[in-house]
This record gives structure tokens, sequence and C-alpha cells, in this order.
């Protein structure tokens, strides 16, 4: 299978293998949650998705991704519900001929996404507590 | 007589709302483009109205066009602003 799409709930597991044949770059990218949104700590990021849109659209991006770089393969895996901090939400990968298309599908496609893929973040932030008086 | 537009909200439409759908009621008969069915949106939850110039209207799960028509048994969402990933 060339194109691979997962929504998951919760933080994403550890990266699994990404073989294919013939490929001469394999790029990963991976989104983590950042410690701070706004300059306030946080201590999760809320994901929430319009399903089945969501889905749909991330196999609509991969497969147009595929045809505009002429990729080999490409997994996408994104989260939805609570992602803690220092937890990964979001894994592109992408098999191309050389490394040029694959470096700019990835920009491409991540661009795409946050503009028309129906999914959003809602960040948790840590509740500040009350000093004693 | 009444036809009713069910429209779903999400992420920061469903905050500034308080509603996960609102509710659109026109005239039975009436068949709204889906930038008049916005428009109407707009007018009755003014919360809305920073936001709406970034929307797009979602029809049976694909972005519709502002003359597309809308019916009232369509699967409807308000989407824009995502910040996936």
């Amino acid at each position: 299978m060339t194109v691979e799409i997962r929504i998951e709930s919760g933080p994403l597991d550890a990266a699994t293998s990404f073989a294919c044949d013939g490929a001469g770059a394999i790029i990963a990218f991976e989104g983590i949650i950042r410690p701070d949104e706004q300059d306030r700590p946080i201590e999760a990021i809320e994901y929430e998705a319009y399903r089945p849109m969501a889905d749909e659209k991330l196999h609509e991006l991969a497969e147009q991704a595929m045809q505009r770089y002429g990729l080999k393969r490409i997994r996408v895996t994104h989260s939805e519900g609570r992602v803690p901090i220092d937890a990964c939400s979001f894994r592109l990968e992408i098999a191309s001929a050389h490394r040029a298309e694959g470096l700019e599908a990835m920009g491409w496609f991540i661009d795409t996404m946050k503009r028309d893929v129906p999914i959003w973040k809602r960040p948790r932030f840590v509740q500040q507590k009350e000093s004693a008086p | 007589m009444s036809t009713a537009f069910d429209v779903q909200l999400f992420g920061p439409y469903a905050d500034a709302v308080g509603e996960s759908v609102v509710r659109i009621t026109l005239p039975k008969g009436t068949d709204p483009t889906a930038s008049e069915l916005m428009k109407v949106i707009e007018q009755e939850q003014p919360q809305l109205r920073p936001m709406m110039k970034e929307t797009r209207l979602a029809v049976n799960r694909e972005f519709a066009g502002p003359d597309q028509m809308v019916r009232s048994d369509d699967d409807l969402a308000l989407i824009g602003l995502v910040a996936g990933g």
C-alpha cells in the first residue's frame, strides 16, 4: 500500500519501520506537543477531528502529494483526543526517489493540511495555583 | 411551515457559540446557497462574525462553493481556522 492514513486516539506510539523498495530518500516528520502556547504553560493539547471528513481529506491530500511530487510511499498518522506535552501528535513519513521532491512534498502537505483538514486543537493550560495570603 | 438546517460546529466555533450544532430555520421551500446560509448563520450567531471571513461551509464533507445549493438533509459543518498537526 503506498498511501496510509490513520487517526488514532491519544499520543502516537513510537515510529515503526517505513521501508520502500527503490526509494533514495525516506523523510519523517514528527509534531511534538510543546510545553507552552501563547507564552503560557500547558499540560496537553486536545485534538478534535470532524470525521469522516478529516480522514477523507487526509487521504485526498496524500494522493495529491503522491502525484504532484512523484512519491513512492506516504504514511500519515494524526492524533485525536488528549495528547500530553512532549508526546507525538502527528507523524508524516514520505519515501521518494530523491530527497528534493520528498522535502518539498513534506512542506506542501503540512501547509495544506493545516488549511484544509478539519482537525482543531485546544490547549489545556496548566492551572495556576492561587498563592497563599 | 419551515425547514431546519443543522450545521455542526467544532473547535473555536463550538466554543464561541457554546453548542456543537446550530439550527437555522428558513421558510419551507427555501433552498439557500452556501453563501446565503452562511450569511444567516452570521446574523443569528454574531459571536461567529469575527471568524466568518475565514470560514467555509462543508456540504456532505466537501467544501462548498458560494453558489452551491444546500438541502436540509445535507451533512453541514462550518470549517475554518483549522490548525491540526
